[in-house]
């Protein structure tokens, strides 16, 4: 009797995970291949120019990988934040933690460019990991004593990205031409810094993406709510502060990689919930493989766009996300 | 069995030192605020306070959390409905902690759910049901994972006011569903607030009151004088064809 529609919806979940990497195969192919400079798909088994070689290794490939990674950590992190603050809404961007990890990583560049310091790229991830970590232990600790309901949270969040935009509006105004762009690329978003990363940079968000992505069966109990979860013998104590830790450092890592890249948490995993439901265990792997293929298609758009340059990724995201988020938000408050 | 040993929490609930005991389906009554949640919370291992609790002769804090979730269930007042979740994904995680669901585990289900009319609401999203159906869905998600037909480890199963957002069909079928678990074994446990309805289905009732067990006994212990001395209310009680009704005069 529910031995059917179990099994149905586990037949369909392996479906759609087998066409979610298929899409992402072809987004990443497309990346690959579209550019300035045309890399022709037969550019796979024959013998690359030197001149290919440098735009497949040196660009392309660091890109398309980059954009991958930050599209399904930030997926993966709305999809965890949602269950975690029991709020449909929730996702790195608007509540204010990719905020916080750029000002954070601003903050350090400006101090930095002030003592005439050279800073090392990991302090600029490390201050971006700190701030993105205080506004996540400010937002659990308000959600948690409930002292501010789902609403007020995003509002929290909305008014963390504007203190954010306004502090880094002053040190971009008062930063000098060298500082202007680098301010700016933390601001809008890109993924144009992809070819600078050595390996060691990739290997710690990789394990934290792939660790929290097998959490679905942990959080389906855990979006019951902490007692439910409990009684059902999860140990939420032990849990709970290892998702934060995990969601804080890959929202930093996205940040210092690709500065402030907004709505694909709350995108990625709603459409996948409302197409293939609920539950977990499949909607954390779907959101990394969508949020993965979402980006890097948003990506090809910010760079074919325009011809006389490229977009902010962080701008054709929004662009995408926010009449989502606003529906949502009408939907929600009208209690469709 | 579950055994209070002068269990306490300072504010809330007085010393206990009583226990739920297996086969039978025992009601808490109360006015709000007189402890019945606190009782049910510290049985279920959520609340500590003075003295313990033991299940089976060992204290609660030993259990290690997945094998207590096998030996006990409990259901609170304040529920949390998953996004996009379907009926028979909820009822599904009922079977998390005794090994997910198996053929067994499906009849069993099926047994649990058909009288308690859930089996239209399988395939609907639960943040789509009404307050009713969500309780009806949860109530049979708790009963499946301390359900002896599946999970030999099964001792004790908690319920605090289920029947608060229940039309009246469903609370009668509800109680039936307890009273034949207890039948099968298992010690219930379950805060109500129709006192009629604890006497009718329940074989030991519990009347608190500020905290305190003010009465302990078979559905003979509840009369007219103790409710108006627990409640406040004045009530007769009538008699026809041998069954007993409490009517308010008030």
């Amino acid at each position: 009797m529910l031995a059917l529609p179990l099994q149905q919806q586990q037949d369909r979940q392996k479906r759609w995970l087998w066409g979610l990497v298929l899409a992402l195969l072809f987004s990443a192919a497309l990346s690959l291949h579209l550019g300035a400079f045309e890399l022709g798909l037969d550019a796979l088994w024959r013998e690359l120019s030197p001149l290919e070689r440098q735009v497949f290794w040196q660009l392309r490939l660091p890109r398309t990988l980059l954009a991958i990674l930050v599209g399904a950590s930030l997926a993966l992190c709305g999809a965890v934040l949602q269950v975690l603050l029991h709020n449909p809404l929730a996702e790195p961007g608007l509540i204010g933690i990719s905020s916080g990890a750029s000002l954070a990583a601003v903050s350090t560049l400006a101090l930095g460019a002030n003592l005439e310091l050279v800073l090392p790229y990991w302090s600029l991830s490390l201050a971006a990991f700190l701030g993105a970590w205080l506004v996540t232990l400010a937002l659990l600790t308000l959600a948690r004593r409930q002292w501010l309901g789902p609403g007020q949270l995003l509002l929290f969040g909305v008014a963390v990205g504007i203190f954010a935009n306004a502090i880094m509006t002053w040190l971009l105004y008062l930063a000098d031409d060298a500082s202007l762009r680098t301010f700016l690329f933390w601001m809008m978003g890109s993924l144009g810094y992809g070819q600078q990363l050595s390996l060691w940079f990739w290997l710690p968000p990789v394990a934290v993406l792939l660790w929290l992505g097998r959490q679905g069966a942990k959080l389906d109990l855990l979006a019951l709510g902490e007692s439910q979860a409990h009684l059902l013998g999860l140990n939420t104590r032990r849990l709970r502060p290892l998702l934060v830790l995990a969601v804080c450092l890959l929202t930093a890592f996205c940040v210092a990689m690709a500065g402030v890249i907004g709505f694909i948490g709350l995108v990625v995993p709603h459409l996948l919930r409302l197409l293939v439901g609920g539950q977990q265990r499949f909607l954390l792997p779907a959101s990394m493989l969508a949020g993965g293929c979402f980006l890097t298609l948003a990506d090809i758009a910010a760079r074919q766009g325009i011809s006389s340059g490229e977009l902010p990724i962080g701008a054709v995201t929004a662009t995408l996300g926010a009449p989502l988020f606003l529906y949502l938000l009408v939907r929600r408050h009208a209690g469709v | 069995m579950l055994v209070f040993e002068r269990f306490a929490v300072p504010g809330r609930i007085g010393p206990v030192s009583c226990g739920f005991q297996p086969g039978r389906l025992t009601c808490l009554l109360g006015p709000n605020g007189s402890g019945k949640s606190s009782l049910l919370a510290g049985a279920a291992g959520l609340l500590s306070g003075e003295g313990g609790v033991s299940l089976d002769g060992r204290r609660l804090e030993r259990y290690e959390l997945a094998e207590l979730a096998r030996r006990r269930a409990m259901l609170g007042q304040q529920q949390t409905m998953p996004l996009g979740l379907r009926g028979f994904e909820l009822l599904a995680l009922g079977a998390e902690p005794i090994g997910g669901v198996t053929e067994a585990v499906c009849l069993a289900i099926a047994d649990l759910t058909e009288p308690l009319g859930l089996s239209g609401l399988f395939e609907r999203t639960v943040s789509s049901l009404s307050g009713g159906e969500q309780q009806r869905l949860m109530i049979a998600k708790a009963m499946i994972q301390v359900s002896p037909s599946v999970n030999d480890q099964a001792r004790l199963l908690l319920l605090d006011e289920p029947l608060a957002s229940l039309d009246w069909q469903h609370q009668l079928s509800v109680l039936r569903v307890l009273q034949q678990l207890s039948r099968q074994g298992l010690a219930v446990a379950v805060s109500i607030h129709d006192i009629n309805l604890a006497c009718h289905y329940g074989d030991e009732l519990w009347c608190l009151k500020q905290g305190q067990l003010v009465a302990r006994g078979g559905p003979e212990v509840i009369t007219s004088v103790l409710i108006e001395q627990v409640f406040g209310v004045r009530t007769r009680l009538l008699e026809q064809d041998g069954s007993q009704v409490f009517m308010p005069l008030d």
